[in-house]
């Protein structure tokens, strides 16, 4: 069976338009066509599959691709990722990913990343619903608030 | 530009349809006083209020070129200046019910010592009106939007016989609660106008949290639902849409005759005529109208023979410190909405007074954004990245609380609003220079709300978010403007009397926060409602006596 870094790389490979959440194509429009991959495994780094679905999964690149338009966050992300080697990071083990991202983990450009990474990937159902688990924003007859005694104490 | 002049003269002419202007048409229309109202927008279709759009869906909607509906005017369309390095954040509404469409609801009582205080510490006018004055107006106030709250009376913060129950508390709020009670601070249920039982044809609040995107069955405090419904319904309201109020005009008796105003989308020039004129097109737009009012018996602006309107432009500071309670870490996500924002409040518990301290007034503090929020932004300020990362946000997702303290600014001359020499806007009328800076007292004070903080926090053991300590939100970002067309006793040094008439001239009344000479730590729309309906009683007798 493929990993999922495996799968990326095919997806880096075949170059093409990404597929957004809602199943609709378009140009990317911060980022190359070559950038875009890349953008994606690095979100992954940040917020990875477990047994719920990573960064990847849920578009998060793609969001980011869409939030950092007109954005001085484009150009930080797009220099950070030619430091990184490029569409040439997606041919390293993940070993070499991780030592790699390493170096750049004190850098302006790794937090952009992460903060773009953490922003759009806990809006995303599966960040918000499936990850933590939220399930607010939904008509109530009442609001129970606390029920727990110990938590109502004073002193 | 052609000017068209409506023969009509108004009994009474109100500018603005927010808190102020909404309560001055309502007053005035239930006891026969025909109104006609300037709005600078028109009324927002709550049908198309966002409120239950889940973050992803929002996102997808976007892409298809749908938009939420805009309450905030856009600086661009209604530029103001600031000088260099002295930002002031303007959060201005146009439209039916102004900010009251996406306020924050916490609706709080002055205190009595609100009132006295500056006359205790000396530091500028104390208030014409004390808490006797706008105990009945609070009462009736509560009666008719529906506040939610204790019967608690707190030195700083009165109670009401007239609250609606307030919501069960969340895990944390009893958490920050017990450790603000440890560390020697009092928090009390909140006082928010949110409806949590059906009142006066307004259905309860559901309690889908989302509040800020606007309500889409009304069910807290918006003045286009709650008081220009009510006063259409009188057949005495007339609204125009889409009036942006540029001056008004005096006869040659130096009375207010009536308003000039631009159509929003045409720019066409208007003029209204009336007996009477109510400003409450909110503290920074009303100060604009009132300066930009020039003649020449009223060289410095109508009313302004004080030099008083414009300056004394206070606002409050604020700060935010967040962290998670160890009670409620790794534990089930809960869903957290209740009424929207916080269910406790921590009322002011510094002395009136100043002693025994190295600051003037005090700050109170809120509570909003505790647990399960739609979102994790604080993910970012935690260390490293991939699985442990992850694992650390699922952890602390459910135990967030978050301390967002208010500071009262001292009034001060210097902190002002003029319109001398500034570019003209879309309409040719000169837009607001907003000069406005705080000092020691602030600073200082600042210390004292980051200690409190750092108490409770500390008592709750709680994990505190990375924060510098000082660092205050940036100007105007509480969304609390006052004092500058303030009342007072003294002729000389304010610009209004107890009722908001103008001391200069007897049939023009200011009845926003413009009006209250000084920020005090709480949150304004409940006191404006309430200082509004007072003012426009005296206004109704007024008119019924012949005197104005």
């Amino acid at each position: 069976m493929p990993s999922r870094r495996d799968a990326l790389r095919v997806l880096a490979a075949s170059a093409a338009a990404p597929v957004l959440p809602w199943g609709q194509t378009a140009a990317p429009k911060s980022f190359t066509k070559d950038e875009m991959p890349v953008l994606a495994v690095l979100c992954d780094m940040i917020i990875p599959r477990t047994d719920t679905p990573g960064a990847a999964d849920a578009g998060v690149h793609i969001l980011i691709d869409e939030d950092v338009a007109a954005s001085g966050d484009a150009k930080i992300l797009k220099d950070g990722i030619a430091t990184l080697g490029g569409t040439k990071f997606l041919q390293l083990s993940a070993d070499e990913q991780h030592a790699a991202f390493e170096r750049v983990t004190d850098s302006e450009f790794f937090g952009v990343l992460k903060r773009r990474t953490i922003d759009a990937y806990y809006h995303t159902q599966e960040g918000l619903v499936q990850e933590l688990g939220y399930h607010g924003n939904v008509a109530l007859p009442s609001f129970p608030g606390c029920t727990h005694p110990e938590h109502q104490k004073l002193s | 530009m052609q000017i068209v002049n409506s023969p009509d003269v108004h009994d009474v002419i109100v500018i603005g349809s927010g808190a102020a202007g909404g309560m001055a048409a309502w007053n005035l229309t239930r006891q026969g006083v025909n109104v006609l109202l300037l709005d600078a927008g028109t009324k927002f279709n709550r049908a198309k209020f966002w409120t239950h759009v889940k973050p992803w869906e929002w996102r997808k909607r976007e892409a298809r070129g749908q938009h939420p509906v805009e309450f905030e005017l856009s600086p661009k369309e209604q530029p103001y200046l600031t000088p260099p390095g002295r930002p002031f954040e303007l959060t201005r509404v146009w439209g039916r019910g102004g900010k009251t469409n996406i306020w924050g609801r916490v609706a709080l009582r002055y205190s009595d010592l609100n009132f006295t205080e500056p006359g205790l510490d000396g530091w500028e006018i104390p208030w014409p009106i004390r808490y006797k004055d706008l105990a009945p107006y609070y009462d009736k106030v509560d009666q008719t939007i529906g506040v939610n709250g204790g019967t608690d009376d707190e030195p700083w913060l009165p109670g009401s016989q007239h609250h609606l129950p307030p919501p069960n508390p969340r895990c944390g709020e009893y958490l920050i609660r017990g450790a603000a009670h440890r560390a020697g601070v009092k928090v009390v249920a909140g006082r928010r106008a949110v409806v949590t039982r059906p009142l006066n044809g307004h259905p309860a609040c559901h309690l889908c949290g989302a509040c800020g995107r606007g309500c889409d069955i009304g069910a807290f405090f918006n003045s286009s639902d709650y008081l220009l419904e009510p006063a259409f319904a009188t057949g005495r309201l007339t609204v125009v849409d889409n009036a942006v109020v540029a001056r008004i005009l005096v006869d040659d008796r130096g009375l207010a005759s009536g308003v000039q105003y631009f159509d929003r989308h045409t720019k066409a020039e208007r003029q209204v005529h009336g007996k009477r004129v109510v400003v409450g097109a909110s503290c920074v737009d009303s100060t604009r109208i009132l300066l930009n009012s020039k003649s020449e018996r009223y060289p410095n602006g109508i009313g302004n023979g004080s030099d008083v309107i414009g300056r004394f432009l206070s606002e409050q500071i604020r700060f935010h410190m967040s962290g998670f309670v160890p009670e409620l870490l790794g534990g089930p996500t809960q869903n957290d909405d209740g009424i929207g924002g916080a269910h406790i409040y921590m009322p002011r518990f510094v002395p009136a007074g100043g002693k025994g301290r190295d600051y003037l007034r005090g700050f109170g503090m809120q509570f909003w954004g505790f647990g399960a929020q739609s979102g994790a932004g604080f993910g970012s300020s935690l260390p490293g990245y991939g699985v442990e990362l992850k694992k650390a946000i699922k952890r602390r997702y459910p135990a967030l609380v978050a301390l967002h303290p208010y500071g009262e600014v001292l009034p001060r001359r210097e902190n002002r609003i003029t319109v001398e020499g500034t570019p003209t806007d879309a309409y040719g009328v000169p837009i607001a220079r907003i000069e406005y800076a705080i000092g020691e007292n602030e600073r200082k004070m600042a210390e004292a709300m980051y200690d409190t903080c750092e108490q409770i926090l500390h008592e709750a053991k709680a994990e505190i978010l990375p924060y510098k300590r000082g660092s205050l939100d940036v100007n105007g970002g509480a969304i609390h403007e006052h004092g500058t067309c303030r009342m007072g006793d003294d002729p000389k040094r304010s610009a209004l009397n107890g009722f908001c008439q103008s001391h200069e001239v007897k049939n023009l009344f200011v009845v926003d926060g413009s009006s209250f000479p000084t920020a005090t730590e709480k949150n304004p729309t409940l006191s404006i409602l309430a200082v509004a309906w007072r003012a426009t009683d005296y206004l109704a007798e007024e008119i019924k006596a012949g005197r104005v």
